[in-house]
């Protein structure tokens, strides 16, 4: 009698759990929804550990939107969306995107949910910048085209969307084979699509430098090395963000290796390593420099500081194709303002 | 004269001290290149060779040897540990296994400096004597793997002087955001004084890998590892491959036997002045022995002066 009973008390006490934590986490997301809407940013960051994980938040955020969401004037509906979705991409984030399957179809639902918007705001724009830097994040190429898709729709020629698309097209591309066959020879059909998307998202000047930087080490890996050096030249002048000019140093300073000039290739990484002192990348790439010209003590000395004094700084190198995941803070930071 | 000895095959200043038939001590000044050989039969390595034994060449141009050793003297070693996530597991407690196996051959005298890397180089230890370094190996796995920039920054440092410098590596080789790549190792290579050694642990089967969602890859694949042979060939070092599995207790302690057992070859070079890199070619005609000696120096002046000079004095050793 116990052994036929066994499976089916096992079986009630799971369904039990199941709904219990179901409950739960219903109740949480409801209390983050509302902390969010009064701008309590900080209690909403505290309650992601309170949820059982992406699968189950994923059933819990669709069930309790539906109640949330209309409990409003009909006027803030839309805010209450882009509020539902802003906490979807946020406590995606906040699990480090381990469940890349569930984090990917918490942020698809929310882009379709926001997009249900009557009309396209600022708050909607953070809000598909947002999304798209997490597809960055994750290296997911076909969801940062897709996502980068639905964004232009509601923001036509909005600058960081066709910067991301071209993102995308180029993320397709990676990774590279050690002293193997380049882009072209792997995937030629994908070269003509990130040069084009590349330079249309140059014709932006707010992404102008960007754009030339990453179009010109596409044409680096391609082994354009001339054509290179001409667009790390026009991203010079529009690049400010240390970030941008770290890579630019690095990248320039690489091709000018390759052309044989070492002297002004020691000059472009001399200028990556100040701009950034403790990312190693570009410290290593100016002692390697420096020694290839005979000049080892200085090349000695910056290869051992940069592997003393700790753990290093964020390297750009390290994120290159993670596009925006660099400016993560700064667009939840207008996220939240322009929800406020 | 500012810098101790900086390639192993460096252009040396010798400072001979010699007592007078009078008593008088004076001093006679050599100009000249020091080259580690290494001979090895099988695997034993072949003593009692003499400067007759040996045929080298610098450019092409065979030279005069002025003086052979057979040195075992303290050696400075630089372990460089892969610790990136591609080798968490087995990989990895076999790869410590091997760092105290190498340790293990380290005589009191020896100095070790150990380095570890996953995404970034780090010093764990600098170079010191034995017993402090190779206690440090509370290390842990993550990252994507620097394998290229971690042996770079291992070879910059420049050898003591009277102190051959072993650089090991130990890895499993698969290099995914190095910006480096071997090709500048042999740049690299050619200009230390390192003598490198790459010890690769791989698992079988496929070894490329795929980025997980939330890290980024620019590399993927190891040409073979063709250029970094050359790179290792160019130090006069080894580059061997081997299964996750395989016990190496033998392997290692024969790579620094044998890397702590050479010959050093002395000689002032003749009819070869360009500056530049200065081809060597080692022989030895009389039997069939493996030889391991370094491809070539730089030399920066005409006959090698200037660049790298220093004064020391001929090694002790048996001759």
């Amino acid at each position: 009698m116990r052994a036929v009973l066994t499976p089916f008390i096992v079986a009630i006490l799971t369904l039990c759990t199941g709904v219990g934590a179901q409950d739960r986490d219903e109740r949480v997301l409801t209390r983050m929804f509302d902390d969010y809407e009064r701008g309590e940013h900080s209690l909403v960051a505290a309650s992601v550990h309170e949820l059982s994980d992406l699968r189950a938040m994923r059933r819990a955020i669709e069930r309790e939107s539906e109640i949330w969401i209309p409990q409003t004037l009909p006027a803030l509906v839309d805010r209450r969306r882009l509020i539902v979705a802003a906490v979807a991409v946020e406590t995606v984030e906040r699990n480090g995107l381990i469940d890349w399957t569930a984090a990917r179809g918490i942020i698809e639902w929310s882009c379709t949910l926001v997009r249900k918007n009557s009309a396209p705001t600022r708050a909607e724009r953070y809000w598909h910048w947002a999304a798209l830097a997490l597809f960055q994040t994750a290296a997911d190429a076909t969801a940062v085209e897709i996502h980068a898709g639905h964004a232009l729709k509601r923001f036509p020629d909005e600058p960081r969307f066709v910067l991301a698309r071209a993102v995308g097209a180029e993320l397709h591309t990676w990774p590279d084979e050690r002293h193997g066959r380049s882009v072209r020879d792997r995937d030629p059909s994908s070269v003509e699509t990130v040069i084009h998307s590349f330079e249309k998202a140059a014709e932006h000047e707010a992404v102008r430098g960007e754009a030339n930087l990453r179009l010109g080490y596409f044409y680096f890996r391609l082994g354009s090395v001339p054509q290179a050096l001409e667009r790390f030249k026009d991203a010079a002048q529009a690049i400010e963000e240390p970030y941008l000019g770290y890579l630019l140093g690095l990248f320039e300073g690489r091709a000018l290796e390759r052309t044989g000039r070492l002297s002004d290739a020691t000059v472009a990484f001399r200028r990556a390593a100040a701009l950034l002192p403790r990312a190693q990348t570009a410290q290593l790439a100016l002692a390697a420099s420096l020694a290839k010209q005979g000049k080892r003590q200085e090349a000695e000395q910056i290869a051992t500081a940069s592997l003393r004094g700790g753990r290093p700084a964020p390297d750009p190198w390290l994120m290159y194709g993670q596009g925006d995941r660099r400016l993560w803070p700064s667009i939840v930071a207008g996220l939240r303002k322009a929800l406020k | 004269v500012t810098r101790p000895l900086r390639v192993a095959a460096a252009v040396l200043t010798l400072g001979l001290l010699s007592a007078s038939p009078q008593g008088q001590t004076f001093r006679a000044v050599i100009q000249g290149v020091s080259v580690n050989v290494s001979v090895v039969k099988g695997k034993e390595p072949i003593a009692g060779l003499t400067d007759k034994d040996f045929e080298l060449r610098d450019n092409g141009v065979r030279q005069q040897i002025a003086a052979v050793s057979l040195q075992s003297v303290p050696i400075d070693m630089t372990v460089v540990l892969d610790t990136s996530e591609s080798v968490e597991g087995e990989p990895f407690e076999r790869l410590k296994e091997d760092v105290k196996r190498i340790s293990a051959n380290l005589g009191p005298a020896d100095r070790f400096r150990f380095l570890t890397f996953g995404s970034t180089v780090a010093e764990v230890s600098p170079m010191q004597p034995r017993g402090d370094g190779v206690r440090n190996l509370a290390v842990s796995t993550g990252g994507s793997t620097a394998f290229y920039h971690a042996i770079l920054a291992a070879m910059l440092p420049g050898a003591t002087p009277g102190r051959p410098h072993l650089v090991v590596v130990l890895s499993d080789g698969m290099d995914n955001v190095s910006l480096l790549n071997a090709g500048d190792l042999i740049d690299i290579a050619r200009r230390s004084d390192c003598v490198l050694y790459v010890l690769l642990r791989q698992l079988p089967g496929p070894t490329l890998r795929r980025a997980r969602p939330g890290s980024w890859f620019p590399f993927a694949g190891n040409g073979g590892h063709r250029s970094l042979i050359e790179a290792v060939e160019t130090t006069g070092g080894r580059f061997e491959r081997h299964l996750v599995s395989t016990p190496l207790p033998d392997v290692l302690a024969r790579a620094i036997t044998s890397f702590r057992e050479s010959y050093v070859l002395w000689y002032t070079p003749t009819g070869v002045d360009a500056p530049g890199w200065h081809e060597l070619s080692v022989r030895v005609p009389s039997g069939k022995y493996t030889i391991r000696a370094r491809r070539g120096y730089y030399s920066a002046e005409p006959g090698g002066r200037g660049a790298t000079a220093l004064q020391g004095e001929l090694p002790r050793g048996r001759d």
